[in-house]
């Protein structure tokens, strides 16, 4: 990677239906970056396309889901042009994947730390014992020394929290330098969420990591990520600084998103909904695919797409809210 | 107002899972002493941890898991020393919404036979009736009529909650348990899920027991909220004193994780505790382990609940006094 590159290149991502009549792609001509040392998060209410795109940066697309346009780029190199094998060699060693459910990802008859082993032998090769000691000092990194020094346990031996701890070892087993976490805190308690995302972040900033964090929850993004894009039906519509989103966010969805949380503490005042729902694939709509539910909807947005801009505004919207002071 | 629901030192056990070297027939304690009134009209927030007793003690307020100990006080009348027969009355009084409504609707029934069911069950209406009365239930909850037909893997999931709650509004109940009613929902779902709980209770009188681990969403609802830890009350009180002065070492550390976007990056993560858990069967408090303020006296003799007036208790020997965290 050169000095400069970011540690992940999206543009003009679009993906839709391989067969099918669907009149919409499910994702829309989205382009981002992620520097190294920065956490991304994606925001953005169900079914907007979230884990579609980190399903396509990982070359994991579910069966019948096909990549139309757009190119990604992982430390420097394009992946979309790399065959599978060069492909299935990368994955894994240049990103890690974290999920909701550690336990779907991780097997059931296996000792965590030798999950580990094994996972880091596959891509790295060297002697078991080597490929143990990494084990350890993972297991340790991510706060699970007990593990590391005492025997090995297997998943079900272990709480929720601990899991995902595990994943987070396991995705890290071979130092990539991409991390993507889709919704790894939503199972988890409260307490344990706050310490998986402190763990994150200081991974993050120790590792120079590059973190695309998936969330539906606008107020954790805005706590611990350094920039949030929200999604809405497979498009961007903004994306900012994370400090100042929540405060003066842009884009009217983005506006309704925040409004719909409910304050702690309650202010009396009745939540704001956001009428209607989200076009599914088969809904065409002309110009602004908000402008249906749109509290600021004018005659313009039924007939202008509006786009994210490069650089500087990066809010899709004619008629967006002023910027933050 | 009238008290609805008095609950008196409730405890619920299970049998202990056989484990390898456990005597038979030993128990385990999921519920103990727990204590409040619900008045009629209002919301009481059951917040705490996975595992902490939530469900079961919502379960056991509509006496579908017997307690082993304690009254149910319902209009006077304690359920708790009732039989089925004796119970059939107070029945369709208090509903349940279940944590999961999926697993709890019959796959192969149609929306509209979901929420028929306990119409068929509870009271001998015409088949006109019962489907008219379906069809103004479905409304009430802002269900689409065309989806009655529907079985209950084509629902979204704010569908999905809205039939469940259409189905415990049948029988025209005066008490609703609502287990986790939007823990699944994304934020603008739960918006409109909370909004529309907030109606139905403005307009019938319903009086919530509303089970949730989110303090944001029982800040909404709740006028009262209590909070369980392994199964024993840490606190409770009116929801916006305890969320401003919380007086529980527990609560204020629940609330601290609550994520506000204005602390930036775990400026106040909890403070990481590694205190050994108390054994079995010791008398220590059951929050010593994880507590930020325990003393040494929290390892030998277990708080019990105290008030600091206002309706508020908490069951701890150091409570903490003032606001804990600025919003
Ligand atoms: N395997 C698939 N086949 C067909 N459509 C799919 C498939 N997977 C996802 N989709 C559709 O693609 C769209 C985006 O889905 P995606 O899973 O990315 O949403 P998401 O933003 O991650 O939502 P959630 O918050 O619920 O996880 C949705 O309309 C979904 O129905
Ligand atoms: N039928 C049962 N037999 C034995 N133990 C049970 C049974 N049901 C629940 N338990 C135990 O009782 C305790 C409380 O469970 P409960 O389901 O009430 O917790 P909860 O607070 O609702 O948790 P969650 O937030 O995960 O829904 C747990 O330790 C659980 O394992
Ligand atoms: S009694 Fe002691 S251990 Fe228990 S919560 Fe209070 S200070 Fe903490
Ligand atoms: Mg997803
Ligand atoms: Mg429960």
């Amino acid at each position: 990677m050169t000095a400069g590159e970011a540690a992940l290149a999206v543009s003009g991502l679009t993906l839709g239906l391989a067969s099918g009549h669907a009149r919409q792609p499910l994702v829309e001509d989205l382009s981002f970056r992620i520097g190294r040392g920065e956490m991304l998060a994606f925001v953005g209410e169900s079914g907007s396309g979230k884990s579609l795109t980190a399903a396509a940066i990982f070359g994991l697309l579910p069966p019948g889901i096909r990549r139309m346009a757009g190119a990604i780029r992982v430390g420097g190199t394009e992946l979309t042009a790399l065959p599978e094998r060069a492909l299935r060699a990368r994955r894994g060693r240049d990103m890690g994947l974290v999920f909701q459910n550690p336990l779907t990802a991780l097997s059931p008859s296996l000792g965590v730390q030798a999950q580990i082993v094994e996972t880091y032998r596959v891509h790295k090769g060297g002697t078991r014992e080597a490929a143990r000691g990494r084990a350890r000092a993972l297991l340790t990194e991510v706060g699970l020394s007990a593990l590391a020094a005492g025997p090995d346990r297997y998943p079900h031996q272990l709480s929720g929290g601990m899991r995902q701890r595990v994943m987070i070892a396991l995705a890290l087993a071979c130092d990539p330098g991409l991390l993507i976490a889709d919704e790894p805190t939503t199972a988890l308690d409260t307490l344990i969420q706050v310490q998986i995302m402190d763990l994150l972040t200081r991974l993050q900033r120790e590792r120079g990591l590059a973190v695309l964090f998936i969330t539906h929850d606008l107020r954790l993004a805005a706590r611990y990520a350094d920039r949030i894009l929200v999604l809405y039906a497979g498009r961007a519509v903004e994306e900012g600084d994370a400090a100042s989103f929540f405060i003066a966010p842009r884009h009217p969805y983005s506006r309704a998103l925040r409004d719909a949380i409910p304050p702690v503490p309650a202010d009396g005042r009745r939540l704001a909904e956001i009428p209607g729902q989200p076009p599914g694939p088969q809904t065409r709509i002309e110009g602004c695919r908000f402008a249906p539910r749109c509290p600021d909807v004018r005659d313009d947005c039924r007939r202008v797409v509006p786009t994210m801009g490069p650089l500087g505004v990066r809010v899709a919207c004619l008629h967006p809210g002023a910027p933050a002071p | 107002m009238s008290a609805g629901l008095r609950i008196e030192h409730l405890s619920v056990e299970y049998a202990a899972r056989r484990r390898l070297g456990r005597p038979q027939g030993d128990t385990h304690k999921v519920l103990t002493d727990i204590g409040f009134t619900l008045l009629a009209g209002e919301t009481l927030g059951i917040v705490g941890e996975s595992g902490s007793g939530k469900t079961t003690l919502g379960h056991a307020v509509l006496r579908m898991t017997p307690p082993s100990s304690g009254r149910i006080l319902w209009d006077s009348v304690d359920l708790a020393a009732l039989d089925d027969r004796g119970l059939r009355p107070y029945r369709p009084h208090m509903q349940l919404v279940f944590q999961d409504p999926y697993e709890a609707m019959n796959p192969r029934m149609s929306i509209g036979c979901v929420i028929a069911e306990p119409l068929i069950l509870a009271c001998g209406l015409t088949r006109r009736a019962r489907r008219i009365r379906v069809a103004q239930l479905a409304s009430q909850v802002g269900l689409d009529e065309s989806l009655l037909t529907r079985y209950p893997r084509e629902l979204s999931g704010g569908q999905r909650q809205r039939a469940a709650l259409a189905r415990a509004l049948a029988t025209k109940p005066r008490l609703l348990v609502l287990d986790e009613p939007t823990s699944g929902l994304d934020v603008s779902l739960q918006a409109r899920i909370l909004n529309l709980l907030r109606d139905l209770q403005a307009e019938k009188g319903l009086s919530y027991l509303f089970i949730s681990h989110d303090l944001a969403a029982v800040s909404y609802i709740a006028q009262r909220t209590l909070v369980l830890f392994r199964g024993h009350m840490m606190e409770q009180g009116p929801t916006d004193a305890l969320i401003r002065r919380p007086a529980h070492p527990y609560t204020a550390a629940l609330l601290a994780a609550l994520p506000v976007p204005a602390e930036r990056k775990a400026a106040n993560s909890a403070a990481e505790v590694t205190r050994l858990p108390p054994d079995p069967g010791s008398r220590a408090c059951v929050y010593y382990a994880g507590c930020a303020t325990a003393q040494p006296r929290c390892r030998t003799e277990a708080p019990i609940a105290t008030t600091l007036g206002d309706d508020h208790l908490v069951a701890c020997h150091y409570p903490l006094h003032g606001a804990a965290r600025d919003f």
